[in-house]
């Protein structure tokens, strides 16, 4: 073993195997690690600003709205309604230039995350709480600044957006992991079952919209074991936009599926999501109709 | 081969199964490369333990720039280099390091290399840090100069020169030992 080739083919060789026990505890303990950086990825509070504005500007127009649609629906035969498929969903999200996501972990009545985005402007805006400190984070890409503003005490700190920051910000938010089950569409196994669901109630539970489900099997490559998964999506009729996603898992096929979280998706015009915007970061009567008060003065 | 794009996805997800492909591909050539730098299979297993602990508590936060063995490996190398700093692991001397190997009840598990395979990591054990880190990285690693130049922010040249400087130095010793 004295040449420096016979050394290193030695040491590529080298190979040592984990024993079951150490396998056993560092997935039990990154298990458990997982199980909390998931549910603190979603950890919120919130009152709903969007929530509020909502249903201040639209409450009344979207209740008659919804009765128009139940009044249509009832005129309209069964067998004329139109069945979308899941390419239509991701068709109409690819569409969106505004959005807002209330994220609801199971048995929270209260949004853990809220989420407002705007390609046309530029903007993100994330609103989290870390243990007790909840917190808004814009990042303007237009204005390559990030603001972070403390509930706590109201402190608003601002930090210039580097062209990393930005690649890696990229990165992070590409894909919409919380509302599609799959990050493109080519990705959805063949095998999964995509339907319609029938019944009422559950149809009925998002006025204007039609309910789907996608199921699917998740299968490990190193045991037998397998996760049901399902995707329940409350399409609006006349666009196929999601306006509430519901996911659930289970563990063999005789269970019941069990809930997991849901997502309350609006579309909120440019408009309102600078006020939202201006409320939070901005001076009161801020004529400047820009993504972030405040950035680059 | 994993699909890690994926696979990070679902872990993002909370996927428990999407965890443990990834750890089950790399578990072994992680700890591999932690106890061929610490020369200590049972301090190798809390290397691992913690990197795969950390990936999954701040999944949220991780962005990749490069493959998903690279940011692994680049974890390992740096909890040692911890190990290191905070002197929690005992490093082995020179003289130490042939002491220990013969020694099976010592804390190092060279046995577990086999014989000619632990008389190697003996000797990795007597380079100096960086030649050993980057020794290992290129060879059990798989990484090529290039990636370890830029983990390690150091020019290339230097890296290569590490490497040569530390094969020749173990060449030396091994031949050393041989004549014993």
């Amino acid at each position: 073993m004295s040449s420096a080739d016979n050394i290193e083919r030695s040491i590529a060789e080298l190979n040592l195997t984990t024993r079951a026990e150490t396998d056993k505890r560092i997935l039990d303990d990154a298990y458990a690690a997982l199980g909390k950086a998931v549910h603190k990825q979603q950890p919120m509070t919130g009152t709903g600003i969007w929530s509020m504005t909502i249903r201040s500007r639209f409450a009344v127009p979207a209740a008659v709205a919804a009765m128009i649609l139940l009044a249509f629906a009832l005129f309209v035969n069964n067998r004329t309604e139109k069945t979308v498929n899941i390419k239509g969903i991701y068709g109409a999200l690819s569409e969106i230039q505004n959005i807002h996501i209330s994220k609801f972990q199971a048995g929270r009545t209260s949004p853990d995350q809220q989420v407002w985005a705007s390609e046309s402007l530029g903007v993100k805006l994330f609103k989290t709480e870390l243990g007790n400190q909840a917190q808004y984070t814009l990042w303007d890409t237009k204005n390559r600044v990030k603001m972070i503003k403390y509930l706590s005490s109201n402190a608003v700190q601002t930090v210039p957006i580097t062209q990393q920051m930005l690649a890696e910000f990229d990165k992070s938010t590409a894909g919409s992991a919380d509302m599609v089950p799959f990050p493109d569409e080519n990705d959805i196994p063949s095998d999964a079952r995509w339907s319609r669901i029938d019944n009422r109630e559950i149809s009925a539970a998002v006025p204007g919209t039609k309910a789907y489900e996608l199921t699917w099997i998740v299968k490990s490559t190193e045991s037998q074991s397998v996760v049901h998964r399902k995707w329940r999506v409350f399409a609006e009729d006349r666009t196929n936009l999601p306006m509430k996603i519901e996911w659930y898992a289970k563990s063999s096929p005789e269970d019941e599926y069990g809930f997991e979280k849901s997502v309350v998706v609006a579309y909120p015009s440019e408009d309102e999501i600078q006020d939202i915007i201006r409320n939070i970061f901005g001076r009161q009567n801020d004529p400047e109709p820009i993504g972030t008060p405040g950035a680059q003065r | 081969m994993l699909d890690e794009k994926r696979l990070i996805w679902e872990l993002k997800q909370g996927s428990n199964d999407a965890l443990r492909r990834i750890y089950m591909e790399y578990k072994d050539n992680l700890l591999t490369i932690a106890a061929s730098m610490l020369h200590d299979t049972f301090a190798a297993e809390d290397v691992l333990h913690d990197v795969f602990v950390s990936f999954a508590g701040t999944i949220g936060n991780i962005q990749l720039r490069g493959s998903l063995k690279s940011y692994l490996t680049a974890s390992v190398i740096n909890r040692v280099r911890d190990m290191y700093r905070k002197k929690k692991h005992h490093l082995v001397e020179l003289e130490e390091a042939g002491q220990l190997a013969s020694d099976s009840d010592g804390p190092v598990r060279s046995a577990e290399f086999g014989e000619d395979a632990g008389r190697l990591t003996d000797a990795l054990a007597q380079l100096p840090f960086e030649q050993r880190e980057t020794i290992v990285l290129h060879l059990t690693g798989g990484m090529k100069f290039k990636e370890i130049a830029r983990m390690q922010r150091i020019p290339l040249s230097t890296v290569q020169g590490r490497y040569r400087y530390g094969l020749d130095k173990m060449r030396t010793i091994l031949k050393e030992r041989a004549k014993k």
